[in-house]
């Protein structure tokens, strides 16, 4: 193969022996899943929100957020089920910083042995804070060791249509939301949907394993090249999809960043609050609909906007991002009371 | 993860030690991959013709296949260089067989152990036959012990956004086809050849890696779900595309089958001969252009059409597709007799 070898990385047995989980943590990870399950199929009237940084970029600042996160988190959870985004691995247009889990210090050379016990060591602290964490399923060679931590994973839109991410999706244990395409086939996210429920066959980790197939596997809408897609046509042509295909528990998330929350090419990450309050107006006259969005996604971090690694100087160590552009965690809080309140409502 | 392990899977050591190749064969490949790279390059100016069946199954009609085509590559030599695909994963719209490297019986349960046997054996009587192969890299965990045989690989129109194969692509050691995405953006495309050519780092098989750079991936236009893309406005639309990226060795293959052969929504396979020509014709009066193409890519096998192997019939196991439909030898073989004639002419 075309490669150097840079170095041998800790197996996933020595990544996990050297940040252990509690056994709360692990029993709290198996109640999130079951809670979130419970929402997408209809048992639960609450609303998964999915909300975090862009990137889990500087640790200290990760936590701070949790902190507060997890002080909202008991005045909301009655109607919310907050998930965070403790997101490790980035896709990129062309090339760039792919996250810590390769690079933990974006401003150093990589280093995957630091990165994988940085992204452990984060992802344990913020799961023994009771939170539920979600990830990008993007490296599925480099997934043990954090897969297991997860209560919710993304497909990204540049991997939702590729057959290895959607039969590793049908052999995760957590719900997994697929996303639309970058170009915003909704046919070809309700696709992967439809493969990700099935069971495959396939090679991992050297071994021939027949995946159980995802039942939560649902779909995410997170607008596309052209246009954003969280209009009630949307929604519907989603309805009709899942429909048509027999899907299981048919659900969507909204993300409300990403391509949603472009206007005029230009990622607004302020424009995510408005976005969640149009859906949960559009939706009070569609009952129907309104029953298939099972929640939202955000990207939000401490600071609102974001920052460029390479030229700061100094670089903000307190929670500004250094990937996609975040709500403020002022906005954030405010935002996630009011849907409290609307969702209580009804 | 939430999976079943069926078994063990044979090492890569253990697949090369059981069914090894010859010096002569290991020779012949490094000498294919030098003649692959100088046709896309420039320092050679006969055309590439990647052909073979749409999966490599059954073996024995494969085998036959290669014999005639290993005769017929000598007759052409002077100015076609013929690569004979040997497809072992085949990617599904949702689901379904997945090619002979997972399911090596199609009408009997997956055997994945088994595939590796059949597929490994049958490569290596193809190189050993003298004729360079090609594969899609569909399945990034079971690569090992065949991507080594193979002199030519593409990435597919499903997986071509994806940055997990984009970095397998950049440290693949042969030339790398990108196909562009199902929906045709030939912008995603060529950052897709950008990202494979850039070296990345990321875990492959337990280690920290550097990939070094794929500096011959290359576009291959396949057309969309909208339409084909074989015109010359997309051939100068790619020829931009690649000056104002600064690509290195700009090339295109011209998959003539998939959408490229699509009919009022029914692919035509005998439309393959006919577009290859049409595309010579067309490049006549765009010497720019026509240097960009460095050749084709067709579905052929013994038998021209296709069955299904689903049904109860009784199954032709004398090379006829159980995949998409393809052209038949005879008339591949005079399709290649004659842009051999064309082309030696200039």
């Amino acid at each position: 193969m075309g490669y150097r070898v840079v170095k041998k990385i800790p197996t996933a047995d020595e990544i996990i022996a050297a940040f252990p989980l509690s056994d709360e943590g692990y029993l709290s990870i198996d109640k999130h899943r079951t809670e979130i399950e419970a929402i997408l199929s209809g048992k639960d009237q609450r609303l998964v929100v999915v909300v975090g940084p862009c990137s889990a970029w500087p640790d200290t600042a990760v936590l701070e957020y949790a902190e507060r996160l997890k002080k909202l988190n008991d005045k909301v959870s009655h109607v919310l089920k907050l998930v965070m985004r403790v997101y490790i691995q980035k896709p990129r247009t062309i090339k760039g910083w792919t996250g810590p889990v390769n690079q933990p210090d974006p401003l150093s050379p990589p280093d995957i042995a630091a990165g994988a016990l940085y992204c452990r060591k984060l992802m344990t602290q913020v799961v023994e804070m009771g939170l539920p964490i979600a990830d990008e399923a993007l490296f599925t060679h480099n997934a043990r060791g954090f897969i297991e931590l997860l209560s919710w994973v993304a497909i990204g839109a540049r991997s939702s249509e590729d057959q290895e991410h959607r039969i590793f999706a049908s052999g995760i244990d957590c719900p997994v939301g697929i996303k639309n395409p970058t170009h915003g086939s909704i046919k070809i996210g309700i696709n992967g949907v439809v493969a990700a429920q099935h069971s495959h066959y396939i090679v991992l980790d050297g071994n021939e394993v027949e995946t159980d197939g995802n039942q939560y596997a649902h779909l995410v809408l997170r607008g596309s090249n052209d246009r954003p897609n969280y209009s009630l046509a949307d929604i519907s042509e989603v309805a009709e999809q899942c429909n048509k295909n027999n899907v299981y528990n048919p659900a969507v998330i909204i993300d409300v960043s990403h391509d949603n929350c472009v206007v005029n090419g230009v990622k607004d990450h302020n424009a995510q609050a408005g976005i969640i309050l149009e859906v949960v107006n559009n939706l009070k006259t569609n009952p129907e609909l309104k029953t298939l969005v099972k929640g939202f996604m955000l990207e939000s971090f401490i600071k609102p906007g974001k920052q460029n690694a390479e030229t700061a100087n100094p670089i903000d160590l307190c929670g500004l991002s250094i990937t996609d552009p975040c709500l403020g965690w002022d906005d954030t809080e405010a935002l996630l009371l009011k849907l409290a309140d609307l969702h209580i409502e009804k | 993860m939430a999976y079943e392990i069926i078994k063990k899977v044979p090492t890569s050591d253990e697949i090369i030690q059981k069914i090894p190749l010859s010096t002569a064969g290991y020779a012949s490949i490094q000498q294919h991959h030098r003649e692959i790279e100088d046709i896309l390059n420039g320092e050679d100016s006969r055309l590439l013709m990647i052909v073979g069946p749409c999966s490599a199954w059954p073996d024995t009609a494969v085998l036959e296949y290669a014999k005639s085509l290993a005769e017929l590559s000598k007759q052409v030599s002077h100015a076609v260089k013929i690569v004979m695909r040997v497809y072992i994963q085949k990617p599904r719209t949702v689901k379904g067989w997945t090619g002979p490297i997972n399911q090596p019986d199609p009408l009997a349960e997956p055997d994945i152990e088994a595939g590796i046997w059949y597929c490994r054996k049958l490569m290596t009587q193809v190189v050993e036959m003298g004729l360079p192969i090609a594969d899609e890299c569909l399945f990034t965990h079971n690569a090992r012990g065949f991507q080594e045989l193979l002199s030519w690989v593409a990435i597919g129109a499903r997986s071509t956004e994806d940055q997990e194969h984009r970095i397998f692509a950049s440290s693949l050691d042969c030339p790398v086809g990108m196909k562009n995405p199902t929906h045709g953006s030939l912008k995603i495309a060529v950052n897709s050849i950008l990202a494979a050519q850039h070296p990345h780092y990321i875990v492959f098989d337990g280690y920290e890696v550097k990939t070094a750079g794929n500096k011959y991936a290359h576009l291959v236009l396949r057309g969309s779900n909208d339409n084909p893309n074989y015109g010359v406005e997309y051939i100068a639309e790619v020829n931009q595309l690649f000056k104002k990226n600064q690509v290195v060795n700009p090339a295109i293959i011209v998959d003539v089958s998939h959408d490229n052969c699509v009919i009022d929504g029914v692919k035509d396979h005998n439309e393959q001969a006919n577009i290859v020509l049409r595309v010579i014709e067309s490049l006549k009066k765009q010497p720019e252009l026509k240097n960009l193409v460095k050749g084709f890519m067709l579905e052929s096998f013994i038998k021209e059409g296709r069955q299904n192997a689903e049904s109860g019939n009784p199954i032709d196991m004398s090379g006829l597709s159980i995949t998409d439909p393809c052209l038949s030898w005879e008339s591949t073989a005079k399709l290649i007799l004659q842009v051999a004639k064309q082309h030696s002419k200039g």
